[in-house]
This record gives C-alpha cells, structure tokens and sequence, in this order.
C-alpha cells in the first residue's frame, strides 16, 4: 500500500437510471466514513463536459491522488475520466472503475439487494485504488527501415507501396533475380498483362526508386534486437551485411508437388503439371506434336484451391484459342468465388470447353498406347460412366510451404499453422501479423491465395508496418510489468512462456527483462513466474488480493 | 502540420476500417452515414459459433464500431448523405445534409427513460437497435412515433433528463473542405421476391439469410415462422439472385456458400436432430481452413448438386421443393418445414445517384468500377476511392482489407 492514499469516489446516476435500483446517498454517506476516503460526490451525469471539469478541480484542490468511479462500464467513459486526471497532473492509471450499471443495477431486481452488491462493488475498488501505481508512458523511437524477405509479387508490391510512404526498404531475394513464381507463369487472371510485362513494370518501378535497396543471391542469417530495433545479419554471395531495420515482411511464397499417391500415377510426357503446361504454352518450340483433346484435371490434389480452378480456367482457354481441338475440364467444384471467375467460366464455356463433374467418386485415370483414358461419373448425367481420351492431361498439384520455412521461422521466431505456412497473429483480424509485433507475413507463404490476393496481401503488409512506424516513434506504456530482480532466479519460465517473445535476460541485473514495445499485456508471465517476480501493474497480486479479501468478509 | 480530412461515405465494417486506418495514421475523418447509426450490414448478423467457432467475422466488426464511436479524429454524422462534390483531389468541397436524427447522440446517455415513457407498445417508437450500438443513442422509429405520424406527444421529449430529443429540427447542411473521399456505401441484398417461383414473402417458412442473421441475433435461435416450434428439416437454395445470368447478375457472391454452411452447423449444434439439406451449384469451400470446415460439415449435411426452381407449400408448415435430381436425370420434390434463400450481395439500388454525384463509374453488374482489376480501389476520378462491397462481393475480412488498402491509397494522395 502506498503511503498517505487519499481517495476520490466519484458515483454517477447514469440519468436516474442507477439511483432507481441502487441507493446510491445511502452509500454515498457509508463511503464517507472511510479514512483514506477524502471526497465522495453523486452527480446526475459524470460523463457531461461540465462534471468532469469539477472532478478535475477536485483532485487538485483536494490533492486526490486516487480515483474510484462507480457508474457505467469503463468501457465507455474510461477514457474521458483517464484524460481528466491527466489534467490534473494525475496519473490516469491511478483509476479504479466498478461498473454499477451494467453489472448490478440493470440486471439485478430488488433495491436492498442491488445496494449491497453495488456497495460491495465499489469497496472492492477502493482497495484495489489503495494498491494501484502509476504507469509512465513514454516515446520510444522505431526504425522506419523495412526488411522485405522474397521478391515475388507480394514481396515486391510491399516494397514499392513503402517506398512510396517513404520508408527505406531492403528487398532480399535468393536466387539471382526477382519475380519469384512469375518467371514460370504464361498469363495472370485478371490482368490482360503478361507476367514477363507486368514483372519489367515492378522492376522498374522498383529501380527508379532511391529508396529500395534489392540484394539477390541473398540470405537472412540471423535477427537480434527488438520490435522497431532489429538487427539482421544478411548473406550476399558468401560475404556478410548487417542492416537495422523497424520491421520485417516475410514473403517467401509457397512450394508446390504433384501428389503421386493420389493419384496413383507418375508425371509422364503426357500427364504434366500446370506449371508445365504454362512454361509449354509460353515457349512455342516445346511442342512435339499439338494435343488434340486436352484434360485439365481439378480438385485431386487438392479439392479446396481456388488457384487450380483459375489456372485451369485460363489455360483451357489458351489451348482452346490456340490449338482449336478439344478441351475439357474435370472438376468437382469450380471455386468462382473472386471478381471475375464466373465470367471466365462462361466465356471458357461459350467458346467450347467442355465440363465434368465428379462427386465423391475419383475418376480413373489410366495411359495407355500415348493416350490417358479417363472414367468418371458424369453429375450432369444423371451419374452416367463417361469414358474419353486425352493426348495430355494437366493435373493439379498441392500448395505446400516451402523447404525453408522451418529454418526462417527460428530465425525470426515466429510461428508456422498446422499445414507449414507461417501462422497468422489471427487469420481473420490481423492477417498479414505474425505473433511477434514487428514482424509480418504476406501472400502464399501464409495462405493459398490466388495472384490478386497475394498482390493485395503485399499492400496490406505495407500498410501494417507504415502504421507501426510511420512516425518513427511509438507512445508506450512502460514499465506496465515489472520484474523484481531480486525475487528473480533467472528460471527463463517467463522467456518460454511468453507468446511475444517479449522478454530477455538483462545480464548487467542477472533478471528477467520485458521489453516494453513487445509486450502485449497478456500477463502470462506474471502469472507463470514462479518466484512471483513479475508483477502486472494494474493486476499485481496485491490488487487482485486486497479486492479478494474484502469481497470474502462482505459476504 | 495541419491535419488532412477526408471524407468517407458509409459507415459499414469497410468505411469503419477506413476511416479507423486514417485516423490512425493522424488524419481527420469525416464519417457519413445515411441511417442514425453506424455498423452497416454486418451490425445486424449473428454470431455462428457452435462449440468452436466458426470463423464467420461477424464479432470483428462491433470492436471497430466502437473505437470509431470514440476516436477523437473521426467525426460521425449520422443521417447524412452527401449532395455535392466539386473540387479536385487535395481540394475537395462537399455539401453534405443531415437530416433531424431526432434523438442528439452527443446529449442522449442512453440511459433509457424515452422509452419507458413512450405510449407506443411492443415495439416502442423508440429505442435502442440493439446493446453496444454506436453512437449509443436510442433511435425514433419513425412508421410508429405518434407526433411523426402527425399526433400530438412529446412525451419523451419533455422526460428526456438531457435534452437529447428535439422533433423541431429540421435539416441542416453541412460544408466540408476534404483533401480525399472514400466511398464505402456497401450493397443491397437481393431481393428474393423477385424470383417469384420461391415463394418468398408469400410462404412464412421460405426465409432468407437475412433473416436468418437477424433472427438468431435477436432470439438466438430459428424457430419455423408458421407456428413457433424449432423446424425439423431445412432446406438451403444457394445463388439466389447470384451467378444468374437472366438477372443480370453474373457473378458469384462469394458469402452465400460460407455462411449457409455456417447456419447449417449451427442449426444442428442447437439441435442435433435437424436434417439439413444444400442444393448448390458449386460449392465455395476454398479459402485457408475453409476446406476442413466442409469436410465436417459433410458428416451430418446433405450436399445436393442442383438448384430448385420452385418451392410450394403443402399445408401451413411444410413446404414442398422441386429440383431436378441429376444423380437421377429427373425432376423430383421432397418436402422441408423451412428453406432457406442464399441470398446474395447485389449494389445499391441508389449507387447510379451516387455514382453521378461524385462523378466516378459504375462497372460491370453495376458495382463501382475499379481504375483497374488489382487498382481497384482507386477510381476515374482522382482522389476518389472505393471500399468494400461498393465495388464488388466481399466477405468481412476482405471488406476490412479493401478498406484497409483504400485508406493507404488516400494516405499516398495525402503526402
Ligand atoms: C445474408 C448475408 C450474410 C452474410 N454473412 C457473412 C458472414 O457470416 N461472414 C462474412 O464475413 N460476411 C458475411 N456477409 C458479407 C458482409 O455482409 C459484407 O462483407 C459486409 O457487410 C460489407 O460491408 P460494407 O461496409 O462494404 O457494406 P455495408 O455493410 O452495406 O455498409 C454500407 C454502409 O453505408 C451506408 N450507406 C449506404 N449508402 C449511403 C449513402 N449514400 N450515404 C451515406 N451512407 C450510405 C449504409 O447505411 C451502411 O451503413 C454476409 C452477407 C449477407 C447478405
Ligand atoms: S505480458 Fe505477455 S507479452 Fe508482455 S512480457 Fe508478459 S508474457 Fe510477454
Ligand atoms: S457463394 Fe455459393 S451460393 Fe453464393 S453465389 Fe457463389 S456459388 Fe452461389
């Protein structure tokens, strides 16, 4: 407890909505009696402009240097009373709120009843005021400098989006070019661009501007340092490069593998991949002979890809136009859910490409004399067995992570999903975050996405990290958990523990240290510590006990 | 430096993360919205967990409407529309009006008196849409109130505590100076009376997912409309209204398959002895996760490929479906106690209005039209963006990631 608490309780009526269930003068008059209580006021609306001028003159005149407020849930007015006693040259963290409303008066009939709980209520959270300190916040300054990991399409857009929000990027890339997967492409749904063309355009983009530094052949050795504080340890043709940078995107796109378990077959001359049959379609020489009756085979490899039903799309399309002849696409589903898809089915369907569909049945598929026949049953004939033959099938494959992702998610510390993609803070709210603040995941190394879909991801990791950094400084709160490095065995239960990685060893202390940007506030390892060494300010141990203690003897 | 503004038009989950990624990003945001209260569609859809959830968003979007309730930077107008825009990118000049709102979100505390008082019953003429609705401020339903019908009452203008209700105001007009303008006026479901042969709106157990969202929002549970009990086998129509080339809508919606998969589940969460039905045409199961979703969902649920065309009803509480039966190459009909129309996302029937007024183009189907297929957040006009469901289907997260990348493209034109 600290020295000499002088505590200012401050209850709001809500309207008449608090009064007409809870007695809130009886209570009022009962608070007064506490020692360390120095003002008790009861206003109509504590929230109105005129109120909350009045609580602001109180602490100061009255040197209040606690706050309890029993009103409406903190989630509405919170704020407003933080920023009044911040105003007054308090502390706002030194406040403490029971939700009166909400919590007890609405929901509870019968007045007595109410009075009690809501009298209890707040009790709890004057002994709680007694144990709260002060937070400090403070400006730490971020690295506006970028790491962008992969130069395919999503790493690339990154870079140019950030380069244009002026950040200074560094582009790292393995192999000797950029472009990633669309060196191998023929055409890019939905651009009327080639992907050699739209490649050149990114390039250049990309060279005109000053501050995008590209280093090819090379490779992310090691990161040490902090959120907004990096230090990354690069590779470039065998000799070593050290960089700061704030933030770090990784882009390193995705692998992909025929499954030749599932289908019980090997690639042959005339059972190839997609990626095959672009890099034939784009290099006119390859062809031996033109097939006559193509198959593009859907939804084995992998039934849940919207990327195999656009690519078959396309090329059926391009073979159609191309070599006249036959084109069918065996499928179970089509996925057409992205802007376009059903007009490119339609289109694919008017110039004569021809559909089937399969259920739950697979098709057989067997080669035989240069020919691959192929049997299913047919949905759309009334289940009847089709049997045809194709000169060449182009089978789908599976979007698998890629080699590597094991050795960079150590480096970076972050986390991969079930499936090997790198693991999304929450797939739905922040999907390009990884769990570690600072750093970000973009296009297909974290899901299968399509091309607009990586492109865009790309934006929207750029924007992630301009939002983080843009100003080149953060307003944190620090200190919010505190370590006692003399309580502090260094068991490295909070290291493990911490979700963030958000906390190291302070070897000048021999204790644990929480670095502030990092931290979250989740409180695991307050909560794991096993010498109680950590404390979460706001929720320490004697704040949660003296709240404990008195709700045990008012029952 | 003085703070750039930009306005935003539409406060759905797309205008809402707009608008909260500018403000973020230090800029001063103008958010108008033409109904009393922010949140869009997905402010009235419920939550589809079963014993897991079912990653169907929908809790993303009250957290943002809240932050956007209180952001310092971001100034809500409420039953507003923009009539006018001159100006070019940088140095744009809007006229915006803004009808009464009756209820004065800055004064009303919502601490619920109005209602109480009001002599209109079940339901009261005024009240609050729905717990954590943003701004928190009760709302007039203006088909009910007596002294907007034309009687005299000012009950709850005179026992108002703060003053907040005022019926004598009239329309105001606003002038604003924006340097950029994103526009997030989403979509209009589609209308399932228009397919006639559904019988929807004839038929009290033909629903839509509309109201299905609404429903369980509300009551937490669907129960047939006919007579109060819990249904027993439900049909699901997918496309309704989408990938239909005879309406002009060729296009798939993207949300239809998901969610009816999603109810589907939930419905035999609540009770495990409903027999669920999906006719469909393709099934929309790709998306990271998604596929093992279907797979659980093919246990218990009976996937039909085929899309009826005509539902009637036997006796008030079954329906009788016709479809063609593929597997059977004949047409067949069963019967359901419920069906339920996948209705999809088509645009605001108002967009053409909008669309002259700002003077950017509507595209295929009559969405906006993106500058470019991956551009398509940027417009013909410069310093006009688009976010959401405007331009085209999305489901929450994408809309979130429209807006998201709407605001960077703003923010760019900004600096
Ligand atoms: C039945 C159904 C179920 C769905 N279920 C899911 C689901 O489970 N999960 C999911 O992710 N998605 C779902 N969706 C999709 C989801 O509804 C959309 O992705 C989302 O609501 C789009 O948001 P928006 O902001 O673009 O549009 P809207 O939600 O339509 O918001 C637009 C806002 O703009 C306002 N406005 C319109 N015109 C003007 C104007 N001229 N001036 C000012 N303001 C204007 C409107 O009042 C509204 O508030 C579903 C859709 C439907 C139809
Ligand atoms: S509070 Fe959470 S994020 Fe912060 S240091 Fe502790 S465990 Fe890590
Ligand atoms: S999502 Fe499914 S139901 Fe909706 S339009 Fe697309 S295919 Fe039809």
């Amino acid at each position: 407890m600290v020295e000499d608490t002088k505590i200012g309780v401050f209850l709001c009526d809500c309207g008449e909505v608090i009064s007409r269930n809870i007695d809130l003068s009886g209570i009022r008059s009962n608070l007064e009696k506490i020692s360390d209580v120095g003002h008790v006021t009861l206003s109509h609306y504590l929230c109105s402009q005129k109120e909350i001028e009045l609580m602001g003159s109180e602490i100061s005149e009255k040197g209040l240097n606690r706050v309890v407020i029993g009103g409406c849930s903190p989630q509405f007015c919170e704020v407003i009373f933080m920023e009044a006693m911040e105003k007054s040259g308090l502390n706002p963290y030194l406040l403490s709120i029971a939700n009166i409303r909400d919590q007890c008066g609405w929901v509870h009939p019968g007045k007595t009843r109410a009075t009690s709980k809501a009298a209890r209520q707040i009790k709890m959270a004057i002994s709680k005021a007694r144990f709260l300190e002060p937070i400090k916040k403070e400006t730490v300054s971020i690295n506006r400098d970028v790491l962008i990991i992969g130069g395919g399409i999503s790493g690339m857009e990154a870079a140019i989006e950030l380069s244009e929000l002026d950040h200074k990027v560094t582009l790292l890339e393995r192999e000797k070019v950029l472009g990633g997967r669309l060196h191998q492409l023929y055409s890019l749904y939905p651009l009327e661009l080639t992907p050699g063309a739209l490649l050149a355009e990114k390039i250049e983009a990309i060279n005109k501007r000053a501050n995008i530094e590209v280093l090819t052949t090379a490779e992310l050795l090691k990161i040490e340092g902090h959120p907004g504080n990096f230090v990354a340890k690069i590779q470039r043709d065998g000799s070593p490069i050290t960089r700061n940078f704030g933030a770090i995107v990784v882009a390193t796109g995705c692998d992909t593998q025929f499954p030749t378990e599932r289908y019980g077959l090997e690639l042959s001359d005339n059972i190839i991949t997609q990626l095959q049959f672009e890099r034939m379609l784009k290099s006119q020489e390859e062809w031996d002979k033109i097939p006559q009756k193509i198959g593009f085979m859907l939804d084995i490899s992998d039934e849940y890809s919207r990327i195999s039903t656009i690519s078959a799309l396309r090329n059926g399309l391009a073979a159609k136009r191309r070599f006249g002849g036959e084109v069918y696409i065996f499928c179970k589903n089509l996925k057409l859910d992205a802007p376009g898809l059903e007009g490119l089915y339609r289109e694919a369907r008017d110039e004569g490409v021809i559909f089937f569909k399969f259920g739950d049945g697979m098709p057989t598929i067997s080669p035989a004399h240069g020919q691959i026949n192929i049997q299913l049953e047919d949905l759309y004939l009334a289940r009847e067995l089709v049997t045809l033959s194709c000169d060449l099938l182009v089978v789908d494959e599976k979007i698998i992570p890629q080699r590597d992702f094991e050795i960079l998610k150590s480096i970076l510390n972050i986390d991969l999903d079930s499936n090997g993609f790198y693991q999304q803070a929450n797939v739905h709210l922040y999907p390009v975050s990884s769990i570690r603040k600072g750093i970000f995941s973009a296009g297909s190394c974290r899901a299968d996405l399509d091309f607009s879909d990586a492109l865009a991801d790309g934006r929207a990791a750029a924007q992630a990290v301009h939002q983080l950094s843009y100003s080149g400084k953060a307003w944190i709160e620090v200190e919010k958990l505190v370590v006692d490095a003399d309580k502090c065995a260094l068991c490295l239960t909070c290291i493990r523990s911490c979700p963030h990685h958000a906390i190291e060893v302070d070897h000048e202390k021999q204790a644990a240290k929480v670095i502030d940007l990092a931290c979250q506030g989740c409180g695991i390892c307050a909560a794991e510590c096993p010498a109680k060494a950590i404390q979460h300010k706001g929720y320490t141990d004697n704040e949660i006990g003296a709240q404990l203690e008195f709700l045990e003897e008012a029952i | 430096m003085e703070k750039k503004r930009v306005l935003v038009i539409g406060g759905g989950i797309a205008g809402v993360t707009s608008a909260l990624e500018l403000a973020k990003n230090g800029r001063e945001i103008f958010l108008v919205e033409r109904e009393p209260s922010i949140g869009g569609h997905a402010a009235s859809f419920c939550c589809k967990a079963t014993d897991v959830c079912n990653k169907c968003s929908v809790c993303l979007v009250p957290e943002r409407m809240k932050e956007v309730g209180i952001h310092p930077q971001i100034s809500l107008l409420t039953t507003s529309e923009v009539r006018e825009i001159n100006g070019e990118a940088g140095d744009f000049r809007v006229k915006i009006v803004r009808k009464t709102r009756f209820v004065d979100p800055d004064r009303c505390t919502a601490c619920g008196i109005c209602s109480e008082v009001c002599p209109v019953e079940s339901p009261k003429a005024i009240s609050l849409p729905y717990p954590g609705v943003v701004p928190p401020a009760f709302v007039v339903d203006k088909d009910r109130c007596l002294r907007l019908q034309g009687q005299e009452c000012t009950i709850c203008q005179d026992k108002c505590p703060t003053q907040a209700i005022d019926f004598d105001q009239g329309p105001q007009e606003i002038d604003l100076d924006v340097e950029a303008t994103i526009v997030a006026n989403g979509f209009d479901v589609f209308d399932a009376r228009e397919k006639a042969p559904l019988g929807y709106g004839k038929y009290p157990n033909v629903l839509t997912g509309l109201d299905m969202e609404e429903r369980l929002l509300k009551d937490g549970a669907i129960l047939l409309p006919s007579n109060g009990r819990p249904p027993q086998d439900v049909a699901f129509i997918q496309c309704v209204g989408s990938r239909d080339e005879h309406i002009g809508n060729g296009y798939c919606s993207k949300i239809c398959c998901k969610y009816a998969m999603r109810f589907s589940r939930l419905l035999q969460y609540q009770n495990p002895e409903v027999k669920v039905t999906v006719f469909y045409m393709d099934l929309q199961n790709a998306g990271k996760g998604f596929g093992d979703f279907y797979e659980q969902c093919k246990e218990n649920i009976r996937f039909v490929q085929g899309i009826p065309v005509e539902i009637s009803q036997v006796s008030p509480d079954q329906l009788a479906v016709r479809y063609e039966d593929l597997s059977q190459g004949k047409t067949v009909e069963e019967s359901h106690d419920l069906v339920v129309l996948s209705v999809g996302i088509t645009p605001r029937k108002d967009a053409r209005n909008l669309a002259g007024i700002l003077g950017v183009n509507l595209g295929d189907f009559g969405f906006f039209d993106g500058l470019t297929q991956i551009e398509n957040t940027s417009t013909n006009r410069e310093g006009i963006f688009l976010a959401g469901c405007c331009q085209g289907p999305r489901d929450i997260p994408e809309s979130i990631a429209h807006g998201t990348l709407a605001a960077l493209r703003a923010v760019r034109t900004l600096t």
